[in-house]
């Protein structure tokens, strides 16, 4: 009896295979070729679409995003190839309109209506074509260390610190008396730049309308509250993302990090693996977003490439294998709202956090409650010369608003040479 | 006197130090689990230098390693060998032209590599090579620094008597040149060869516009990669770096004389 059952399950598994085989044959061979960052979120994620589709290749060349613009420039005016697959940083996505080198993924019958509108519009060109989808939205809170925070302000629970916290004077307020109360050796943030970038996502003043590029209102937003936390007495001097500034993520001289939910895995559970259980996160007094990247595919692909490539991408985001990978290997959360449920976006480090739901707090109440300046294509000029001056402001304590905006409209000034454009 | 030498002494210690250092921190801290770099003393060197190796060995860095090594060498021997040529004719024969072939050397020299760069991924492209290592191989071969590098100091080393006693003697025209003309320039062409080493390891603009395949890479852009791929692994990233630092480090401490004689040759008038 038992020799029969083996033979029959056997009969079977053979049948099986002999009919899956041919079907897997018919799939056309595909290789997909890709240029950019972050091999941590992308590799893993085409290893996984690799196996699950074993007749498309992944070819990914790893290009710093910073070198992403040069890099296809100099393909393009050579008419050299291109890769099937495009990365867009929310930074640069508004050059990347102007190329006009993306398929429209509208054409590809793309459910716009399940994604997060703020990130569709985003990437949709004056003209109605959509080149990318976003991998994620990246709500963003303000993370901080508990044992700090009890030290300082006599409570580690995120409700009452949300009290504490809930505009941005109190941050000036309670940084000047953690200075007091520390002697100076304790910092609310630790580098100005991690704090002109958090208010620059955080500020609603548009980059550019109607021909000028509002930088003395965009920088008196973002830099008039650094300085009154330099000021304050609340922030450190160190460089932003610099090894020596990641350190302290360990340290216990620094009690606020602005925190999109990427960084939770990229910064603080990774430059502070033993702080399990000392860390919580709060709204910021402003709900915001910060990073993003859109995945596009390129013209010149083949009909081939580019039908795996959307399959590819749509995956990513709107497929349940897709999205659950790439939550769990780098923690982003889909924007399709189909699948981004409460219990999908529930994540498995909320220990981390001491046990706070963390999850609802930036998936229900942030995500859905933030609204994102439209995309100029002016906007990575502006972060870069926003980094320069906000290093400034910390390095020199006398600098002013007034010298700081001059300052930041002096440097734009020359990284922007279209003269069709004025900057005020 | 002394209190002059001691200070020269000391100043001289000075700047050693404050140069070294960043080297020799880099290196230290290569041998540090990432997390220990800034509690501990980056100073003294730890014991996880063979865990970072391990993690590096792990991804694309042999093979970068290969390309970078196979670029360079590929592009100091040819560089020498073409320079070095094009010196000895301009020196050595009478054509026409030559004061325009002279000007056109020169006025190389005067346009960034970046204008060109287009111009020659087409021509790269057109001759089906763009996919290939021989693009970062070939930018480096016609130096027009090289060529007027090397025309210089064939003015000035080799006596253009020397060439005629040969040409007397039965020497045939490339014995001349390899076996008289290139030792009288040995300095000259012991500093180019190490410069073009330099430069073509470290040149990141080249691959980056020329590796579109990840079994083309080449160091500067392994390191560059290091950052995304080992984002909080400093210590992996710091070993990366030391690693690639190596070759230059050697090849500079074995050809820092001949290259500073090099460099100073026809500085003073003799």
């Amino acid at each position: 009896m038992r020799k029969n059952l083996f033979k029959m399950v056997a009969a079977a598994v053979l049948a099986v295979s002999v009919l899956a085989v041919p079907a897997m044959a018919d799939d056309p061979e595909v290789t997909i070729t890709y240029w950019g960052w972050d091999s941590n979120y992308t590799w893993p994620m085409m290893e996984k679409y690799h196996e699950l589709h074993p007749n498309v290749t992944f070819e990914p060349i790893a290009t710093e995003w910073g070198d992403m613009l040069t890099k296809v420039q100099q393909a393009l005016a050579s008419g050299s190839e291109l890769p099937t697959i495009i990365p867009m940083d929310r930074a640069l996505i508004a050059n990347w309109k102007q190329f006009d080198i993306l398929e429209d993924l509208n054409e590809y019958g793309v459910d716009t209506s399940v994604y997060n509108q703020a990130l569709i519009d985003a990437a949709t060109t004056d003209d109605g074509r959509l080149i990318g989808l976003f991998s994620a939205a990246c709500p963003a809170g303000i993370a901080y260390k508990r044992d700090l925070a009890k030290e300082y302000f006599g409570t580690d629970d995120p409700e009452e610190l949300q009290a504490m916290f809930s505009t941005y004077d109190d941050y000036v307020t309670h940084g000047a008396e953690v200075a007091e109360a520390s002697g100076g050796s304790v910092y609310l943030f630790h580098s100005g730049q991690a704090v002109a970038e958090w208010l620059y996502f955080a500020s609603d003043v548009p980059n550019y309308e109607d021909g000028k590029i509002n930088m003395t209102a965009k920088m008196e937003d973002v830099m008039g509250k650094l300085i009154a936390l330099r000021d304050a007495g609340a922030v450190d001097t160190y460089q932003n993302g610099t090894p020596e500034g990641n350190a302290t993520y360990a340290g216990k001289n620094h009690i606020f990090y602005p925190c999109p939910d990427w960084a939770i895995t990229y910064y603080i559970e990774a430059n502070d693996p033993d702080g399990s259980g000392n860390w919580g996160i709060i709204k910021a007094p402003v709900n915001y977003q910060h990073g993003g990247t859109a995945f596009g595919i390129t013209t010149s692909a083949t009909d081939e490439q580019k039908a795996a490539a959307y399959d590819y991408i749509h995956w990513c985001v709107s497929d349940q294998v897709g999205a659950e990978e790439a939550r769990d290997v780098a923690g982003f959360i889909t924007m399709d709202s189909t699948i981004a449920t409460p219990e999908f976006c529930k994540r498995s480090d909320e220990e981390f956090f001491g046990g706070e739901n963390i999850s609802d707090l930036l998936y229900q109440e942030i995500a859905p409650n933030t609204v994102i300046p439209a995309p100029s294509a002016y906007d990575n000029d502006i972060t870069s010369v926003r980094n320069d001056v906000a290093q400034q402001i910390m390095d020199d304590a006398s600098m002013d608003l007034d010298t700081a905006v001059a300052a930041a409209i002096d440097e734009l000034g020359q990284l922007v040479t279209d003269e069709s454009v004025t900057i005020e | 006197m002394k209190i002059k030498t001691a200070c020269k002494t000391v100043f001289l210690v000075l700047m050693s130090v404050i140069s070294l250092i960043p080297f020799y921190l880099m290196f230290s801290m290569s041998t540090f689990k990432s997390e220990m770099i800034f509690q501990g003393n980056p100073l003294i060197p730890s014991n996880y230098f063979i865990e970072n190796l391990k993690t590096i060995f792990a991804s694309n860095f042999v093979r970068s390693y290969l390309n970078s090594f196979i670029i360079s060498v590929c592009a100091m021997f040819f560089s020498v060998l073409i320079c070095s040529m094009a010196g000895y004719a301009m020196n050595v024969y009478q054509f026409r032209l030559k004061k325009v072939m002279n000007m056109f050397i020169m006025m190389t020299m005067m346009v960034p590599t970046q204008i060109g760069i287009i111009g020659y991924m087409i021509e790269m492209r057109n001759l089906r090579i763009n996919n290939t290592l021989l693009p970062m191989i070939f930018v480096w071969l016609a130096s027009g620094l090289g060529a007027y590098w090397m025309i210089s100091f064939f003015k000035t080393s080799l006596p253009l008597e020397l060439v005629e006693s040969a040409r007397i003697d039965g020497a045939n025209e490339l014995q001349i040149y390899f076996q008289i003309a290139l030792p009288c320039i040995r300095p000259g062409i012991l500093t180019l060869a190490l410069l073009q080493f330099l430069w073509s390891w470290n040149s990141y603009m080249y691959p980056l516009v020329f590796v579109n395949k990840t079994e083309n890479y080449t160091i500067p852009i392994f390191v560059k990669s290091l950052a995304s791929a080992f984002r909080t692994d400093y210590g992996a990233q710091l070993a990366g770096l030391t690693l690639a630092t190596i070759p230059v480090l050697i090849i500079f401490s074995f050809g820092a004389k001949s290259m500073i004689r090099g460099l100073t040759a026809g500085a003073v008038k003799g």
